[in-house]
């Protein structure tokens, strides 16, 4: 346990500092690009899905930064803990801080008096940036180009602006619309993506 | 020696993933937005009143009972659209800047302040008729929406049209400026139905003006603009971090090349990269528009997508490239890609609720309409304006980068925010 | 305690690095010599599991290397680029390393310090990574190789790049843990082997052209390395027709070393064999460049 707590300490202080760091900005850039007071429902689903989801892109994306250089990559995997667990960790460490992040948007809108329901506007927000982040993270263990790893979420965002038509349950704003089913395979998949992502990079590392 | 090292960044660009996933990202965002456009344009014709779109009116009868109309409604849910330093902004206002809303609204609506305040407690009230009736049916109550209220609303007797603006601009104040209520704003007319005449004339204005194809490169710049204020990020950052990655640069740093020329060298291949995948789009939409013109035995501007592309398109791609170049060479890190995500996020945002025109200073110019050569015509000038900027911007950014190269390659550099001259 | 490999392939597509490699490694440094590309570095990622072997069996200290944890844990290694996080302290980036090799809390704080003396490091636990010269981080990364007693310590190209003092001293720092040890050494420098192991590995093209200790290796070569004193304007002749591996010009003569398995045809005294010569002769009788 101790050994976890190190190895999280140890992401947190040379690496997700500064991914917290572009998460606080983002977070302090909201009020000035979106609204944030007194919104209805759908509107406050409109400034989570289209703006506090991006958060996910920011955290979970570079999970792999910290062994970009292949030297150190191999030094670690030279080590008795598999650096897939180290990933493992990583990944839930970041989850917890996107929460976090996620949360306080959440409770910054409701502190601007908009009305909708806390816990299933928090899930939907989570699964959207979940499957965003875990789009990104997946293709950049694939691509090991953690630029294509951004940009690929960044399209699949900007493909939504036109609609549900071509991606019908993985629509990223269904929640403006009322619609909470694609929240279920959105969280579903992006789950899939992390793991999927952590075991690549485990068999082509 | 410039030459030389043109192609051979040309050449390592070509071989890089982030180029291949750029030209993937460009071919998927071209087929999933304008993959099934009609490239035909019929000719409207007489009788068909109510299907010819929308134009805009600037009479002054009509822009009065639109406004009010928005007005009541806005007033009602106590909610309104400001875009403050053009960026988007929903304005709640509080108490005493509510009755204040409200005289301004009774002297122009005649309409007692009561009536009026009945509708938005109706709309915002949990315990008002609406939602009782809601709850009754069984509709989760955050979820409900009520209807927007509908009253005749004409302008109240004695006021004119000059009165009517005065009035606007006290509104605007009350706003806190940017709104859709700033006189200058309501002058500018209101969305209508389009006629038949009218529709005709856009026709014959799409035929004459824009030949045919210039309306689509139209569209075709306003889509792809969203991608080219992005993309090229991407295949930036992923040069510039290849130099660091391999341990390259005290090898080239000690180069005898100069700083401008490396950069430049690299910042035109990249440019170049960027380009001749938009160019070929462009190209297959222009054959495609062109065959289908003849078809209709009108002969196309062959060279519309091309010029449109060379003058909307390229100075986006210009700038996002040069921020990509500077930030990256600036940090050494991917915050390029934050920055410029930034920047696009605003853009995307600031013509999130008019996708025609108003150019301002916006990065991404959005003219999402098939026609409107009038509007666009009136609104060219502003557009030069706009891309002659963003030219500017980029030669700054670009000698920037130069500049930033220079420095570290004689020993300077950045490390967690603190400047470092020789280590 | 033994590494044991039979039969041991790796292709990289079709490229094949390594060709039915047996061997044998014991307590003791074992040198592997070869020249850039001869397949060392992949060996050496077999052993410590950081890349799949394409065929043959290889155990260490008699667990086969598919089981990666076990095996990990017997085995430290230092790559041929040490480096670990910049801006990691010289004591962080050990007790980082510490926790990935299973070690708990208090053990590291017994074996860091100690450790970082014994690599001369003890004035500079709080420097940072990046700021660290070649050689100290050469150094700290055998420290944090040792750090959980492996009893295999696997070292890639260790000396490359440091200047004589340095690699003096790590030479024999790399002799003393090689007590009680497995140490692997691979290089392409031969004086590096030279002094320091009795075992010698060499490796071409992916095959072991030689395996024993270095008498075994000077032996080869024994009888057939010369000495000769030649005019300057002879010396590119001889150069075309023998293999030469030192050349000291003074003033219009130069006095050349040379490999022949037969007498040459000119005025030659037969020499005793050095490791270096013992090596060439051995690589250029294996490519037939006589």
């Amino acid at each position: 346990m101790e050994a976890y707590a190190k190895i999280s300490k140890v992401y947190l202080k040379h690496h997700l500092k500064f991914y917290i760091l572009a998460a606080v900005l983002l977070f302090c850039l909201m009020p000035f690009l979106m609204s944030t007071e007194n919104l209805s429902p759908r509107e406050s689903a409109k400034t989570l899905e289209m703006y506090a989801a991006l958060l996910g892109v920011v955290l979970l994306v570079p999970i792999f930064m910290a062994d970009q250089d292949k030297d150190i990559r191999d030094l670690l995997r030279s080590k008795r803990i598999s650096l897939s667990l180290v990933h493992g960790i990583r990944v839930i460490e970041s989850l917890l801080v996107l929460a976090a992040a996620e949360m306080a948007c959440i409770l910054f809108l409701k502190g601007g008096g908009c009305q909708f329901p806390l816990w299933s506007y928090f899930f939907g927000v989570l699964a959207g940036a979940l499957f965003l982040g875990g789009l990104g993270m997946a293709i950049y263990s694939l691509t090991d180009n953690v630029a294509v790893g951004y940009m690929i979420p960044l399209v699949y965002y900007a493909i939504n602006f036109s609609g549900d038509k071509y991606v019908k349950n993985f629509y990223l704003f269904s929640m403006t619309q009322g619609n909470f089913l694609p929240k279920y395979w959105l969280a579903m998949v992006g789950l899939l993506f992390l793991l999927f992502g952590v075991l690549w990079r485990r068999v082509h590392p | 020696m410039f030459g030389t090292l043109f192609f051979k960044e040309c050449k390592q660009t070509v071989k890089s993933l982030a180029f291949w996933a750029y030209v993937a990202c460009l071919i998927l965002f071209f087929v999933s937005q304008l993959g099934e456009t009609d490239w035909r344009i019929i000719k409207p014709q007489p009788g068909h009143e109510g299907e010819y779109g929308h134009t805009y009116s600037t009479d002054e009868g009509l822009i009065i009972t639109k406004t009010l109309r928005r007005l009541t409604e806005d007033y009602a849910q106590n909610s309104y659209t400001t875009y403050p330093f053009g960026f988007y902004k929903r304005v709640f206002l509080g108490e005493k800047k509510k009755a204040q809303m409200g005289e301004i609204l009774a002297e122009l609506t005649g309409k007692p302040v009561e009536e009026l305040e009945q509708l938005g407690y109706d709309y915002i009230n949990e315990e008002s008729d609406f939602y009782k009736e809601a709850a009754k049916s069984g509709i989760e109550i955050e979820m409900a929406e009520p209807p927007t209220p509908d009253f005749e609303d004409t302008l109240a007797e004695g006021v004119s049209f000059e009165r009517f603006l005065e009035l606007m601009e006290e509104v605007d104040d009350l706003l806190g400026g940017g709104s859709m209520y700033a006189p200058a704003r309501v002058k500018n007319g209101v969305q209508v139905p389009q006629t038949y005449e009218g529709a005709l004339k856009e026709y014959q204005d799409i035929i004459e003006k824009d030949r045919y194809s210039g309306a689509f490169a139209r569209l075709f710049c306003d889509y792809m603009g969203l991608m080219v204020a992005i993309l090229p990020v991407f295949p930036a950052v992923a040069r510039t971090l290849r130099d660091k990655r391999s341990k390259a640069l005290p090898a080239l740093y000690s180069k005898q090349a100069s700083s401008a020329c490396i950069l430049l060298a690299r910042y035109l291949a990249l440019l170049t990269a960027t380009m001749v995948p938009i160019v070929a789009l462009a190209g297959f939409a222009q054959i495609q528009c062109s065959v289908t013109a003849g078809t209709a035995g009108i002969s196309a501007d062959t060279f519309a997508f091309f010029k449109y592309v060379g003058g909307w398109m390229f100075p986006t791609a210009t700038f996002t490239l040069a921020m990509g170049l500077f930030v990256s060479e600036l940090t050494g890190s991917v915050a390029a890609i934050l920055v410029q995500g930034i920047l696009w996020f605003t853009s995307v945002f600031q013509s999130i609720d008019t996708l025609i025109g108003n150019f301002g200073l916006k990065l991404i110019p959005r003219f999402n309409s098939l026609g409107n050569t009038e509007l666009f015509e009136r609104e060219l000038s502003s557009l030069i304006g706009n891309r002659i900027f963003y030219g500017i911007l980029s030669l700054i950014l670009i000698a920037s980068a130069v500049f930033v190269y220079d420095w570290k390659r004689k020993g300077g550099g950045i490390h967690f925010g603190s400047l470092r001259k020789n280590k | 305690m033994e590494i044991r490999i039979e039969h041991l392939d790796k292709f990289y597509g079709k490229k094949q690095a390594l060709k039915d490699l047996n061997l044998t490694i014991r307590e003791g440094m074992y040198g592997l010599l070869g020249t850039n590309g001869a397949g060392k570095t992949t060996m050496m990622k077999v052993l410590t599991t950081l890349t799949k072997k394409s065929g043959g069996t290889v155990s260490v200290c008699g667990i086969p290397v598919e089981q990666a944890g076990k095996v990990r844990a017997m085995v430290g290694y230092l790559p041929q680029d040490f480096s670990m996080y910049g801006g990691m302290s010289a004591y962080e980036a050990m007790d980082y390393l510490g926790v990935l090799s299973g070690l708990t809390r208090a053990e590291r704080k017994t074996r860091i310090r100690p450790l970082l003396e014994r690599v001369n490091l003890q004035e500079n636990g709080k420097m940072k990574v990046r700021a660290m010269s070649g050689g100290m981080r050469r150094r700290l990364g055998i420290a944090q190789a040792l750090l959980h007693d492996p009893k295999v310590l696997i070292v890639d190209e260790p000396t490359a790049g440091l200047d004589p003092e340095e690699r003096v001293r790590f030479r024999n720092l790399l002799c003393e843990v090689a007590q009680n040890r497995i140490v692997i050494l691979s290089t392409h420098i031969v004086g590096d082997v030279e002094a320091t192991c009795e075992q010698i590995g060499v490796l071409d093209q992916g095959e072991l052209i030689f395996d024993g200790t270095v008498e075994e290796l000077l032996s080869l070569a024994e009888g057939q390395v010369y000495r000769a004193e030649i005019s300057k304007l002879e010396l590119q002749k001889v150069q075309e027709s023998y293999s030469v591996t030192s050349i000291l010009t003074t003033g219009g003569t130069a006095q050349i070393r040379f490999i022949s398995e037969t007498p040459p045809a000119f005025a030659a005294e037969v020499c005793k064999a050095g490791v270096e010569d013992a090596y060439l002769y051995l690589m250029h009788a294996e490519r037939r460049e006589f």
